[in-house]
């Protein structure tokens, strides 16, 4: 039986795989340094190769037990990414002319003063930091200990707000705090993987075929839930083609079924969780029947999802922006981890919510406290001790650091648009094209007092619109520390030295705070000094790394928290003896709600978006390789054969998308791979990508109520033909 | 588009006659030309000869997405119009050696785009893409593939590689 006997299953899972090395033809690599590929959370090993200070090569790490060598078309295309010719080699000014070179001591001290001048005069709440949720643990503790220890505002916020806030505060909710409880390695042990709003395939795809290699071994069934036939429902045992927004009510509904017809052991549910006599009672009314006409799936497909949930011994549930992408996503999340408590599928092998972050360090961020209301090793600003803890490895005055979280960039924004926030400091990320509904974000952008963009590229929509650019050296020109999805940690070595005038952020943003007097709080000698002084801040909590060291990791990839000791193995899976935050787990009870804005006569479509195998994000590196952008070099929106008729749009028709915020040029795919009443885009798509093409013009400014995630599932447009 | 001309002839639209017949009927009006929502069709330049002035497609530049316009439009025989599964333009074939998703890189782009999805190309259970009998030889495969060369082969009906 899957889930019981776990020796051997490593090696018994197909042909051996290939590792292909990337390199640039007639030139041998005289270095190699280990690293992990920047992109999505997974966190696959790499080897990079290196001649003459530029990387020839890369090549999946043969050794690395999170990928054994394989890697994906984003990690195959790495090279391409480093020496292009909008690489951003120098700081730069906006002057009468447009951007005027300046020079790093002209760019530090013009920061630094800056921010003292609106600190001084507006109080320290008027400036911000925007970060992505790909930099390194040293990095988002420096970002941390300058904004919140020096500057004395909790306004850090990073994109994970983007793409997983609604998950890790579902977890939260659920669980009593942080600490995905899953491993990799569950893949190969589970025997039902239920996928809720979740490409993994496209999204995830080294997952994704260890997810295959699995199901071939043991035939476990997969259950899909998405409105889209995506490359992942489509390998699905049982597609539920629901439709948007409906998972609470469908979660509902299955826990409907499992109580009803005694699929669960209620005991052991009742012994796990602290309430779920309050669920049986609060589910009585999601009969399959009554949920039917929400989730647009027949009583039949609900109640057979239900019977697979309940006859698994070990189920894995994943899900992904289908739920967390939502003004309710909160909610789906807790919803479905509902079913995986009265299932009890917590802390076995190949059993549990499996949350796999777009993002290659939105883990590691958490633990370092890098968004507005956490302090290092997930304590929070709100409690007096634990300010007072890191106050003292800060070494700054307690009172120094605010008690009241600071802002989400949703309100961030809504700051600089009300005149609140003056100074805005962003480092690796393109808000203005990824941020909903973002004619309004690049308006409320460009009307900030300062803007401070940090990137190793230039143009993108957000650079655009800086007063100052600094070019901050990224993948390979800087190392550090990354955190993948199943708390494993990683050292990523430098291999080369960044191009022009480009140095590692740490450099950028440690120089300004020193420049500002902060000299004593920034004395590391190098980035593992300040690795070292991160890990006394986990030292006893969930994230505990007090037996990690730069040395242990060039041995022990992918190590993971808890790692209490050096002698400690690391904890491949949380919550085996069931010691959770609050003794039990606790189930969420929520009505389903339907999105923010749904389609109407004038505008009678939902529209989703979301990503395409072959781009990343806003396609600040994927977009300029040819091999990568030819398969979809401009914005298509599927459409289902009836809603096109409808609109007399045919297969291959430019056509305009509009919402009431906006409308993008976009190619029309008419075809059967989503569900009537609604369209799909792919996301990547920004204003430089041409007139009429940033596809977040259409979104709308909805946010999760407790997450503050923008909904970027669910608005209602139009399609015309041009 | 060299390979269109040296080795394996030229990719005709779908719902094309056999290569004299299409030859013969068509009066090289270039409506087919103007109804492609893909830019995909192109007409023959005098150094193809007896195929001056007729369509065919380069995948390399704009493969044929199916929309099934030109037929429709081609007053003479020469393109008939038949079902998008029927068009019968050529087949692929998979280069295994260099296929990314066949030597340890996690790709399916040929998959992914086909516009028989699921059909003319499938996946094996390791997600290894595999060309079936339903190919029509549209030719996204190979346009989309991001190996160099690319790792398809497209083979024109009538010909043989």
């Amino acid at each position: 039986m899957v889930g019981c006997d776990c020796e051997g299953d490593d090696d018994d899972d197909g042909p051996a795989r290939t590792v292909r090395e990337i390199a640039e033809p007639n030139i041998e690599a005289s270095s190699w340094h280990m690293s992990v590929c920047p992109y999505c959370g997974v966190g696959c090993g790499l080897d990079v190769g290196v001649a003459d200070n530029r990387v020839v090569a890369v090549r999946g790490m043969e050794d690395h037990p999170v990928n054994r060598g394989e890697i994906c078309l984003l990690g195959q295309n790495l090279l391409g990414i480093l020496e292009t010719d909008d690489r951003l080699l120098h700081p730069m000014r906006k002057g009468a002319g447009g951007m005027e070179q300046i020079s790093w001591d002209q760019a530090s001290d013009t920061v630094a003063e800056r921010i003292r001048a609106t600190i001084d005069e507006h109080g320290p709440d008027s400036f911000a930091m925007y970060v992505s949720a790909s930099e390194y643990l040293e990095e988002y503790y420096v970002y941390n200990k300058f904004v919140k220890g020096c500057l004395g505002t909790n306004n850090l916020e990073s994109s994970a707000r983007l793409c997983w806030a609604s998950g890790v505060v579902g977890l939260v909710k659920a669980f009593g705090g942080d600490s995905p409880p899953c491993a990799y390695e569950d893949f190969d042990h589970a025997d039902l993987f239920f996928v809720a709003g979740y490409n993994l395939a496209e999204s995830k795809p080294v997952i994704f075929r260890r997810m295959m290699r699995s199901r071939q071994r043991t035939q476990a069934p997969i259950i899909v839930v998405d409105p889209r036939v995506t490359d992942t429902a489509s390998r699905a045992d049982l597609h539920l083609q629901i439709k948007p927004g409906a998972d609470v009510a469908l979660h509902n509904a299955i826990a409907h079924v499992l109580i009803g017809e005694g699929l669960i052991d209620e005991g052991e549910a009742r012994g796990l969780t602290d309430n779920f006599d309050e669920l049986r009672e609060h589910v009585t009314s999601f009969s399959p029947g009554a949920v039917a006409d929400v989730t647009g799936l027949t009583a039949e497909e609900i109640t057979r999802a239900a019977h697979m949930v309940g006859e698994a011994e070990a189920g894995l549930f994943m899900w992904g922006q289908g739920l967390n992408q939502s003004s309710i996503g909160t909610r789906k999340v807790t919803t479905l981890l509902n079913l995986v408590f009265i299932t009890n599928n917590v802390g076995r092998p190949g059993a549990g919510p499996m949350a796999i972050t777009g993002q290659g360090s939105a883990m590691g961020l958490r633990e370092v406290g890098a968004l507005p209301h956490l302090l290092p090793g997930f304590r929070k600003v709100t409690e007096e001790q634990d300010r007072a803890e890191i106050a003292e490895i800060w070494g700054v005055p307690p009172a120094r650091i605010r008690p009241t979280p600071g802002k989400p960039i949703s309100m961030i924004l809504e700051g600089i648009e009300r005149g609140e926030i003056k100074v805005l400091w962003i480092i690796h990320s393109n808000p203005a094209a990824t941020f909903p509904d973002s004619t309004w974000a690049r308006r409320v952008l460009e009307q900030t007092e300062f803007l401070i963009v940090q990137d190793a590229y230039h143009p993108t929509e957000t650079t655009q619109l800086a007063d100052l650019v600094l070019p901050g050296a990224q993948w390979a020109e800087k190392g550090g520390t990354l955190t993948n999805s199943e708390r494993g940690l990683n050292l990523i070595e430098q291999a080369v030295q960044p191009p022009g005038e480009a140095r590692p952020d740490l450099d950028i943003v440690m120089d300004v705070a020193r420049r500002m007097g902060f000299r004593d709080e920034f004395a590391y000698e190098n980035t593992e000094a300040i690795f070292e002084e991160y890990k006394r801040c986990t030292t006893g909590r969930a994230c505990d790394i007090t037996g990690v060291s730069y040395e242990r990791l060039r041995r022990d990839r992918g190590i993971q928290w808890p790692v209490p000791t050096p002698d400690h193995p690391g904890t491949v899976r949380r919550f085996v003896d069931r010691d959770f935050p609050r003794g039990k787990v606790h189930l969420n009870l929520y009505e389903h709600q339907a999105p923010a804005e749904v389609p109407d006569d004038t505008y009678p479509l939902n529209l989703i978006t979301g990503l395409v195998g072959m781009q990343y994000h806003s396609r600040t590196r994927t977009g300029k390789i040819p091999a990568l952008a030819r398969a979809v070099p401009e914005p298509f929106v599927d459409m289902h054969a009836n809603d096109a008729r409808v609109a007399g749009v045919a297969d291959g028709d430019h056509v305009y998308v509009e919402s009431r915020r906006g409308r993008v040029r976009a190619r029309a795919r008419v075809n059967e791979t989503i569900r009537a009443g609604s369209v799909f885009m792919p996301y990547h798509f920004g204003s430089l990508s041409g007139p009429d093409q940033a596809v977040n013009a259409l979104t709308i400014r909805a946010f999760d109520e407790s997450a503050k995630q923008p909904e970027y599932k669910a608005c209602a447009v139009r399609v015309v033909t041009t | 588009m060299s390979f269109l001309f040296d080795r394996s002839g030229l990719l005709r639209p779908p719902g094309a006659a056999d290569e004299a017949d299409l030859v013969g009927s068509c009066i090289r009006c270039a409506r087919c030309v103007e109804v492609r929502p893909y830019q995909s069709i192109r007409l023959g330049p005098i150094t193809a000869l007896r195929s001056y002035g007729t369509p065919f497609i380069d995948p390399l530049g704009s493969p044929c997405y199916l929309c099934m316009r030109c037929p429709e439009v081609c007053p003479t025989s020469a393109l008939t119009v038949v079902p998008a599964v029927e068009s019968a333009m050529g087949t692929a074939r998979v280069i295994e050696e260099s296929c990314y998703s066949w030597t340890g890189t996690v790709c399916n782009q040929c998959y992914r785009s086909c516009p028989l999805k699921g059909t003319a190309i499938d996946l094996d259970d390791l997600l290894q893409p595999v060309v079936t009998e339903a190919c029509v030889g549209c030719g996204v495969c190979l346009h989309v593939c991001p190996t160099e060369p690319r790792s398809i082969h497209l083979v024109p009906r009538g010909e043989t590689s």
